[in-house]
């Protein structure tokens, strides 16, 4: 199982690195070409690491038995309460805890799941992995590349954002809208903007009985942001 | 000279990458590591290899978005 999980952090380094490769080939601004090239050299060193690993996996002779349990970590937060909630995250790293929290909404309710800053296949490739019901949850891409299994909208364009995530409550009684993440919305609106449409979209979930959750990421920058937010959210969740 | 969405494209398609599935499948390596009875060496040697991709993967992933900001708020071409 060890050797099955490192050949498959193999194959996405190595995917890491054609990406990157393919990127700089298009790219002309000297800052950004540098900063990819720098995370390229990484990949390929990474790459190294990886083989290294499985190597010393595969001569290592003692029997490997498994002397832990799975944890299967007490869920942190009841998703039938419909209550509009702030999830906040110490890191980036959240991703795994994240996928964890989606199981547990959909055994509840289905997902509408807002994707913000990154690409749904990737997500959707993980759940599909880790045996997750597809029918339990609806993409809303808000990266701004054009899916077309998805519902796609601008990242700028939060008014269509609104209307999409309304009319998927409408159609999808009871829905969890789950938007990954609020920090991220910083990239295209000032705190401002993104408190006036955390509120109005808070106001819409109670009043149209669907559950709203913003994920946030828990870090000094993001301070600021996070207190508002908090103030407009029901219930703040430290994960 | 490339569009500012092409270059938001490159740089959304890199911090996915980095944050998914990257960190999430180095996060179940570490998990798996930490149920399995390796001697002390083994763990050593295995746990500093994961920490190193994971530092790393968290770095790229500032970076792109660090980098997709200014992009994103920038009205130039690329």
């Amino acid at each position: 199982m060890l050797i099955k999980k490192l050949e498959e952090q193999l194959r996405i380094e190595i995917l890491s690195r054609d990406l990157y490769v393919n990127s700089l080939k298009k790219i002309r601004d000297k800052g950004i070409s540098d900063d990819i090239k720098r995370i390229l050299g990484d990949e390929i060193d990474h790459i190294g690491i990886v083989k290294e690993l499985i190597s010393v996996v595969r001569d290592y002779k003692k029997p490997i038995k498994e002397v832990k349990a799975k944890k299967e970590a007490e869920p942190k937060v009841q998703f039938k309460d419909l209550a509009p909630l702030l999830l906040l995250y110490k890191t980036e790293d959240y991703m795994h805890s994240l996928i964890s929290v989606i199981k547990d909404i959909s055994r509840e309710r289905k997902i509408a799941y807002v994707s913000y800053n990154k690409i749904p296949k990737y997500l959707k490739e993980l759940l599909r992995d880790n045996k997750f019901d597809m029918s339990r949850i609806v993409f809303i891409n808000g990266v701004g590349i054009e899916s077309g299994e998805d519902m796609n909208v601008r990242p700028e364009d939060l008014t269509k954002l609104s209307i999409i995530i309304n009319e998927t409550a409408e159609t999808v009684k009871g829905v969890m809208a789950v938007v990954d993440t609020i920090s991220a919305f910083s990239t295209y609106h000032s705190n401002k903007i993104i408190c006036q449409f955390v509120a109005l979209m808070n106001d819409r979930a109670r009043s149209g009985g669907y559950g709203i959750i913003w994920v946030a990421i828990d870090n000094k920058e993001e301070k600021p942001l996070n207190m508002k937010l908090a103030a407009l959210c029901d219930k703040t969740v430290r994960m | 000279m490339m569009k500012k969405e092409e270059m938001i494209l490159i740089l959304n398609e890199g911090l996915s990458v980095e944050e998914l599935p990257t960190l999430t499948n180095l996060d179940e390596i570490e998990e798996l590591i930490d149920r399995l009875d390796f001697d002390k060496t083994m763990r050593s040697k295995l746990a500093k290899g994961i920490s190193k991709l994971k530092i790393d993967t968290l770095i790229h992933a500032r970076i792109f978005s660090k980098d997709l900001k200014l992009v994103a708020k920038s009205k130039d071409g690329y």
